[in-house]
């Protein structure tokens, strides 16, 4: 219902909500996915997020600086409608009438875990369109074919929420996470990773510590060989 | 062809009103309307019909949250499981709305603030809202198509507006055991949980997203003759008053209300839509009304005339030059494309028409 809108637009101005994309992870109806799991291998909870939306500078995006993140619409938490782990879906709205900045972009999905560590961007092939009057689009990352994967996206263990193991893909550990650990730590595996994510917004002792803590590993280990 | 048709049918003309101790409930027209949906594409459509009047009355007062009838009584009245919507039928303020649920049995709280808005006098009705239920039948009686096991690839999904967007419905016609997913209403993204409370709000228009190339010759609505056309048939009560509708800057979707052939000259519109300058519609507001072609014909109010090419004053199509439109109807549901930012329009009743 938009009972709140009949009066409220009489003192303040809003935009109508027209352009709708769905995103989601997983077949509808068989529900087979492709699970979203952390570096560690575990599905994402259900407060873990996906929105939509697009990157200004997407060579930082896959630095993992996520700074020019423009959202479209609501985000949705994980658990498909059904309080699963490692699948999500949802809509997405706004207008993308007259001059959009939108228009034209590439319909990005981001997906945050629930800590706030680790992500997943995942580039569409397609691209916001301008309402005219309604423009749709379904980004779905079980059963496209054209996506790309700009931060994350390494293939991970077989996952079972409840259909039988199923593919999964990896989240992957980003600056954010770093910079929160002065005040939450959350445990992240990014030596693991392929393409490990940029530095930045962090102390040098944060920035240090893990090569540190690697290298007081490794010698400690050789003196007990030895 | 997908323009929204329909038929009227008031089956009940007569007022009736039934008096307690307390408020009276004055029984509005009802009847039913028939609109027309296509395969393939999506079909903007609006039922014109509300739920029937719960309670009505005349306030003394309101708050920013609340307002007071001292002979009412809201928590019976009012204390089904609907969502209602109070409108202000006489005073300065005719055909304001918004939501309502009592708070007392003498005050309503309500959705928006109605403080500057209501005069001691000021009449008020209050509706319940109407249900995807409602409109689509609790077990599909309008035979959508339904989902196969969650499965929507080939259902018929409702688009209802909401706040920030869209809740897309549809009917799940065979049940899943895992995740478990029951018979019934239900939208794309809240998995078993039941739909078909989905209130439409009364001013709003819906879409109904028809993904089948073609309707089945066995199916509520469609005749065997031609299965690129299907009705549906809505039931409720009609509004017998002008009402208030919100139009934002971008696309809005709008349900005409009333619930009969209305022009674009009866619609009153060009009293609050921007106007065009000289045929300069950059800045103009434009009506869009489906073509029954699956496209859309665009209409504008020409405020100011222009000699040459010669243009009058008056409603006129964007690709019809200076050819009267104010005889255009509008269909069910049309669409007000706003240039600037957010006001309000006014969905009047016809000139003449007197329910």
């Amino acid at each position: 219902m938009k009972t709140k809108l009949a009066l409220s637009l009489i003192f303040a101005v809003a935009s109508a909500n027209a352009a709708t994309i769905s995103f989601s992870n997983f077949d509808s109806g068989t529900f087979a996915g492709l699970a979203i799991v952390d570096s560690s291998n575990n599905m994402l909870g259900t407060s873990s997020t996906a929105e939509i939306g697009f990157f200004s500078d997407e060579a930082l995006a896959g630095a993992g600086d996520f700074t020019t993140w423009n959202s479209f619409g609501s985000a949705a938490n994980f658990g498909g409608g059904y309080g699963l782990t490692g699948v999500y879906g949802g809509d997405a709205s706004s207008s993308t009438a007259g001059a959009s900045a939108f228009i034209g972009q590439s319909i990005t999905t981001l997906i945050t875990s629930a800590s706030g560590s680790e992500y997943l961007v995942a580039k569409s092939a397609q691209t916001f369109g301008q309402d005219n009057p309604l423009f749709t689009a379904t980004v779905n990352l079980y059963s496209d074919s054209d996506i790309t994967y700009l931060f994350g996206g390494i293939a991970g263990s077989a996952a079972d929420y409840g259909t039988g193991p199923q593919s999964s893909i990896q989240t992957s550990c980003s600056s954010r996470a770093i910079s929160l650990r002065s005040t939450r730590w959350s445990p992240c595996s990014w030596l693991r990773n392929a393409t490990p994510p940029r530095i930045k917004e962090t102390s040098l002792l944060f920035t240090k510590a893990p090569a540190l803590c690697w290298g007081f590993f490794v010698r400690l280990i050789r003196k007990s060989r030895s | 062809m997908n323009i929204p048709q329909k038929t009227l049918s008031l089956l009940a003309i007569a007022s009736l009103s039934t008096f307690s101790s307390l408020s009276a409930v004055e029984t509005d027209p009802v009847g039913y309307v028939t609109e027309t949906i296509s395969p393939a594409g999506f079909n903007l459509i609006a039922s014109n019909l509300s739920g029937p009047v719960a309670a009505s009355g005349a306030f003394s007062s309101a708050d920013s949250t609340t307002a007071t009838d001292a002979n009412a009584s809201f928590t019976t009245s009012l204390s089904g499981s609907s969502d209602y919507v109070l409108t202000l039928t006489s005073g300065a303020n005719v055909g304001v709305n918004t939501g309502a649920t009592a708070s007392s049995a003498t005050a309503v709280a309500t959705g928006d603030d109605l403080s500057s808005l209501v005069s001691d006098g000021d009449t008020y009705e209050i509706r319940s809202v109407l249900t995807v239920a409602d409109l689509f039948g609790s077990d599909n009686s309008a035979e959508l198509a339904g989902a196969t096991a969650g499965n929507t690839s080939a259902a018929d999904i409702v688009w209802v507006q909401n706040d920030t967007g869209y809740t897309k419905v549809y009917y799940n016609a065979v049940a899943r055991p895992f995740p478990p997913l029951s018979v019934g209403w239900k939208t794309t993204t809240t998995g078993n949980a039941d739909a078909s409370a989905t209130a439409v709000y009364f001013t709003d228009a819906i879409w109904v997203q028809v993904q089948r190339s073609a309707f089945s010759s066995d199916e509520a609505g469609v005749d065997a003759s031609d299965l690129t056309s299907k009705g549906i048939v809505f039931a409720g009560s009609v509004v017998t008053h002008s009402s208030e509708v919100a139009a934002e800057n971008g696309f809005n979707f709008i349900n005409r209300i009333f619930p009969g052939d209305m022009s674009l000259g009866e619609s009153g519109m060009e009293s609050d839509i921007a106007l065009a300058a000289a045929g300069n519609t950059t800045d103009a507001d434009l009506v869009w009304v489906p073509n029954g072609s699956g496209g859309y014909n665009k209409y504008y109010y020409n405020g100011t005339a222009r000699p040459f090419p010669p243009l009058s004053v008056g409603w006129k199509g964007t690709t019809t030059g200076n050819t009267d439109a104010s005889a255009e109807i509008l269909s069910s549901a049309y669409i007000i494309e706003r240039k600037a930012s957010g006001t309000m329009v006014t969905s009047s009743l016809p000139a003449g028409v007197n329910l």
